[in-house]
């Protein structure tokens, strides 16, 4: 994978168009889930999504393959889904930490404890569990420090586990 | 913290199997891919048209007066550094930038004046100035393109001034007004040669006596036309070597190379300190037109007459007409103090001038030619001809009847004779009437001596009353208190 991956990018560098569908095939995916739990509707995903590759495109000549591609798509990614939460819950976005408002999941026991999380506990347990990404990548795609993103690994544990245990 | 928390990721796992991007996503990032294309496309099309028609315009108007009657680019940025220098100049003079400047560029004070009394700001004034100095034209011919609305920049092409002429003029401007203010000056004494012949030496006198003067280690013949000031008076020789033996003395000296090499002055300016003989000096070389800068609107003329009425007097070199009126007052190298009629064409005068709105009116009128007696060739202040004397002594004796009287210090007795052109005088240079002489004065007289040993009396000065016979005159004809002294000098 790492080094189709390698190979693709190479490709897309050189200036071949088709080389970035490929990287888009071999990164949506992931990308996609990412999103997901942070944002938790697919709508504004597909959004942030195309925003994210475009903006990709647009500097698809100064990537290299010495660079992991996929954290930087998320990095970017990321920060068009602040934006994008930002201008949906203009009066909600200070507390951001703390909303946890509607989404159109959710049916059982963990995707209701999943959206008790606010979105940046979720996405940092999305990263973490759902994408085995490292803490030091997510410090990177976040812009958090290391004790912040453990933080908020704990604390959304804890309140997974409460909600799952005891069903509140 | 491990990944190995499986219960975690099984458990996000399982809730985010269904999570995965729909067939179309593809489709919608290629669409927005290309849309971007076309609108980056168009972005940098309308960017290229801009870049473009901007290069386009400088080209243009490098060459075509674009900006109007600012010209053309080039012309608009050469004003802007033009009028930047301008401005900059009027800051560094502070006051009255405008006439520093004309002095400074040796400008006429009509022209200053012109600009003065135009509409102009001290920065244009100054640019004004500057600009007709560097082309050659008069200020009016500048300040009537001004006038037309046409940039700086336009006139400055239109009459051939660069703008490295405005700078070399600017740096001309703030060389002389460092000179003026002491800015630079050194403490050796000024010594500038104009032409060939013309030398101005400023400096501390060191001797003089009464036919030389050394100034700045220079020395200069004292001739009979030869002009002696003081705080704008004439004075003496001798009454400058009184001075020096009170303390320092200083002095301007214009003079001229002599044939032989000897240096005759032909005015000696005595100042008390060195700045101000420097200050004259500079006044000197900065108004070769003999105007010179003095405070206000006043202002020294020289030259020859070349009309001359009871009310009005036209002088060479000076174009406007210059008011003469009651208060004007004249004087003459020989004579002092003179009527106005006494002003004839020909004569060179030195006239101190105050602008009074648009008039110059006469306050001093120096005449440099010396009065001619009408009846007589004897030159009275002719200290080196031979048959002029000075006698010092008392009044011994004094006969109406004739107009002789005799002094007692002198011996062997001299009959000096009062004669019609004698003048009189008290200790202040006041004229003093023949029936008021009383003996026992003390007099100095200078005459000339005649074949049979008398005098004929040049001029008679009342130096001191006598103490005993003070107002008493003895006018009976004998001659007395005789003295062994003789009192010729």
């Amino acid at each position: 994978m790492d080094d189709e991956l390698r190979t693709v990018v190479r490709r897309v560098h050189a200036g071949e168009e088709a080389a970035f569908d490929e990287l888009y095939h071999l990164t949506v995916r992931q990308l996609y889930r990412t999103l997901y739990t942070y944002l938790m509707t697919r709508e504004d995903v597909e959004d942030v999504v195309q925003e994210a590759y475009l903006k990709l495109y647009q500097v698809r000549r100064k990537l290299d393959d010495t660079r992991s591609v996929p954290v930087y798509l998320r990095t970017i990614a990321i920060n068009c889904a602040r934006r994008k939460f930002r201008r949906t819950h203009p009066v909600t976005a200070p507390a951001e930490e703390d909303d946890v408002s509607g989404t159109e999941l959710v049916k059982g026991v963990v995707r209701e404890a999943l959206q008790q999380l606010s979105p940046a506990d979720r996405l940092v347990m999305g990263l973490f569990y759902g994408d085995q990404t490292s803490i030091q990548d997510i410090c990177r795609m976040t812009g958090e420090k290391e004790g912040t993103v453990k933080s908020r690994l704990s604390r959304a544990r804890e309140r997974l586990r409460e909600v799952i245990d005891h069903g509140t | 913290m491990e990944h190995n928390d499986r219960e975690y990721t099984d458990m996000l796992n399982e809730e985010l199997k269904e999570v995965k991007p729909g067939a179309g996503l593809h489709s919608k990032v290629r669409d927005g891919i290309a849309r971007n294309a076309v609108h980056m496309h168009r972005r940098n099309t309308a960017l290229g048209a801009v870049a473009i028609a901007i290069v386009l315009t400088m080209g243009l108007s490098a060459v075509t007066p674009v900006f109007g009657r600012n010209g053309t680019l080039p012309q608009v940025i050469t004003a802007m550094a033009a009028e930047r220098q301008a401005k900059k100049m009027s800051k560094t003079l502070g006051t009255a930038p405008v006439q520093q400047t004309g002095t400074a560029l040796q400008t006429s004070v009509t022209t200053v004046q012109a600009i003065s009394d135009s509409a102009l700001s001290e920065t244009d004034g100054i640019l004004a100035l500057v600009i007709a100095e560097r082309s050659g034209k008069s200020v009016t011919e500048v300040l009537k393109l001004r006038t037309d609305g046409l940039g700086w920049g336009i006139i400055m092409a239109q009459l051939n001034v660069s703008g490295r002429d405005i700078g070399k003029a600017m740096s001309q401007v703030k060389k002389a007004v460092a000179v003026t203010k002491g800015q630079g000056a050194s403490s050796k004494p000024v010594v500038s040669n104009k032409d060939g012949n013309k030398i101005v030496v400023s400096g501390e006198i060191t001797g003089v006596s009464t036919t030389l003067i050394t100034v700045a280690a220079k020395t200069f013949v004292i001739a009979p036309e030869t002009q002696l000031k003081y705080h704008g008076k004439a004075m003496t020789s001798v009454e400058i070597a009184a001075k020096l033996l009170a303390g320092k003395l200083y002095a301007t000296v214009q003079g001229t190379k002599q044939a032989d090499t000897t240096l005759l002055a032909n005015l000696i300016i005595v100042q008390d300190t060195l700045e101000e003989a420097k200050q004259e000096q500079v006044d000197e070389q900065t108004n070769p037109s003999n105007e010179q800068a003095t405070p206000g609107n006043e202002q020294q003329v020289r030259g020859k007459v070349t009309v001359v009425t009871a009310t009005a007097l036209h002088i060479d070199g000076f174009a406007p007409e210059i008011i003469l009126n009651a208060d004007t007052k004249v004087e003459q190298v020989g004579a002092g103090s003179v009527d106005i009629a006494a002003i004839k064409v020909g004569q060179t005068l030195q006239v101190h001038v105050r602008l009074s709105g648009t008039v110059y009116l006469a306050q001093q009128v120096h005449i440099e030619d010396k009065y001619v007696k009408p009846d007589t060739a004897v030159d009275e202040d002719q200290q080196t001809n031979s048959s002029v004397t000075t006698w010092q002594g008392t009044i011994a004796t004094i006969i109406p009847q004739t107009q002789f009287i005799t002094l007692t210090e002198v011996n062997p007795p001299v009959i000096f004779h009062i004669i019609a052109t004698s003048v009189l005088q008290d200790a202040e240079h006041k004229s003093v009437a023949f029936a008021s002489l009383v003996v026992g004065q003390k007099v100095t007289i200078t005459g000339k001596v005649l074949a049979d040993g008398s005098a004929d009396i040049v001029k008679l000065i009342v130096t001191a009353e006598t103490g005993e016979n003070n107002g008493k005159s003895d006018k009976s004809g004998n001659g007395n208190d005789k003295s062994d002294n003789s009192g010729k000098h």
